[in-house]
């Protein structure tokens, strides 16, 4: 029992330690080209989705799965939702099957559910809120892949206001 | 882009509106959360599509060339992929990834052909030795190679 403790301990040690002194070099890899990285790991891929039940449709719906995730990027959609819902849908299942099975609906009044759903729903609308005030981005900052992606030409979201206080300053500086 | 925003949007209007008719025929305790969760979805896919059409009705925006453009370069990846895969089916793991990696570092990063001769021969021993360490199985085929 006594060895189980160290090896893990040690193990931990040893991982940390090298996480910390490779962090730099494995950081490079984020300067690979995607075309190069890409092939590389597509074979890693497949070969993982494979593993889980080792069956044809494992790779038949990692390629869905990724098709998904390219269409959701393409409409805007946000793909991180999609994945948290993916993981936690079974426990809120099994949970929400095993509560209304004790407590059928009276559950939804006790306090601390009453507690989350607040909690819930505040977030969500200052979410909702914060979102419609967002500041101006400038285009220096946003670059030009950011006008591409919205069909619109650069500099065109950005208020007269802001544009005419620059032109300001700038005179300013040449005064 | 927009043909593509409806086009999903519709989707997963259909699929929830489907879930949550199906979750209807479940048993009582059974049928609240995929219910639940089919019914919010298919509201929510519902206001996105009416919001998509009120917004195009207020600002008819030009057709993104830029996004066309990614699109044909997705189709062509997408091809490799699905030839990979097809590959792997007929010939095995290991001469679909030696012929897949060889082609597209090739043709595709314009790698040079010393460049593509290590990565393969890297990618082959990496596999295998990640194979023989951790037991993993690897895709059957037709050919059984």
């Amino acid at each position: 029992m006594l060895t189980i403790i160290w090896t893990l301990a040690l193990a931990n040690v040893v991982g940390a330690t090298l996480c910390l002194s490779l962090s730099g070099l494995v950081s490079r890899i984020s300067l690979i080209p995607g075309k190069v990285l890409v092939p590389f790991l597509f074979v890693v891929m497949i070969v993982a989705s494979y593993q889980s039940t080792r069956h044809w449709g494992d790779i038949i719906t990692f390629v869905a799965i990724g098709l998904l995730g390219w269409i959701m990027k393409q409409v805007d959609w946000p793909r991180a939702p999609l994945i948290i819902g993916f993981v936690l849908s079974t426990p809120a299942e099994r949970y929400l099957h095993l509560s209304m099975s004790r407590y059928g609906f009276e559950w939804l009044t006790s306090p601390i559910v009453i507690g989350i759903a607040v909690a819930i729903v505040a977030i969500l609308f200052y979410g909702t809120l914060r979102g419609d005030k967002q500041p101006d981005i400038p285009d220096s900052v946003r670059g030009p892949a950011a006008d591409a992606s919205s069909g619109r030409p650069a500099g065109d979201d950005q208020p007269t206001a802001d544009r005419d206080r620059g032109k300001q300053e700038e005179e300013n500086r040449d005064a | 882009m927009r043909k593509l925003s409806y086009g999903f949007g519709i989707c997963v209007f259909v699929i929830f509106s489907a879930a949550a008719y199906a979750s209807t025929g479940f048993h009582r305790l059974a049928m609240y959360f995929p219910f639940a969760v089919a019914l919010g979805g298919a509201v929510l896919s519902a206001i996105y599509l009416i919001t998509l059409a009120l917004e195009e009705r207020q600002s008819r925006l030009p057709e993104n060339k830029e996004g066309l453009a990614e699109m044909r370069r997705a189709l062509v990846y997408l091809g490799w992929f699905l030839g990979y895969i097809l590959l792997i089916a007929i010939a095995g793991l290991v001469v679909a990834s030696v012929v897949f990696l060889a082609a597209f570092l090739y043709r595709e990063a314009r790698m040079r052909w010393w460049g593509v001769l290590i990565s393969v021969a890297g990618t082959l021993l990496v596999l295998f030795t990640i194979s023989g360490v951790m037991r993993l199985y690897w895709p059957r085929n037709l050919l059984g190679l």
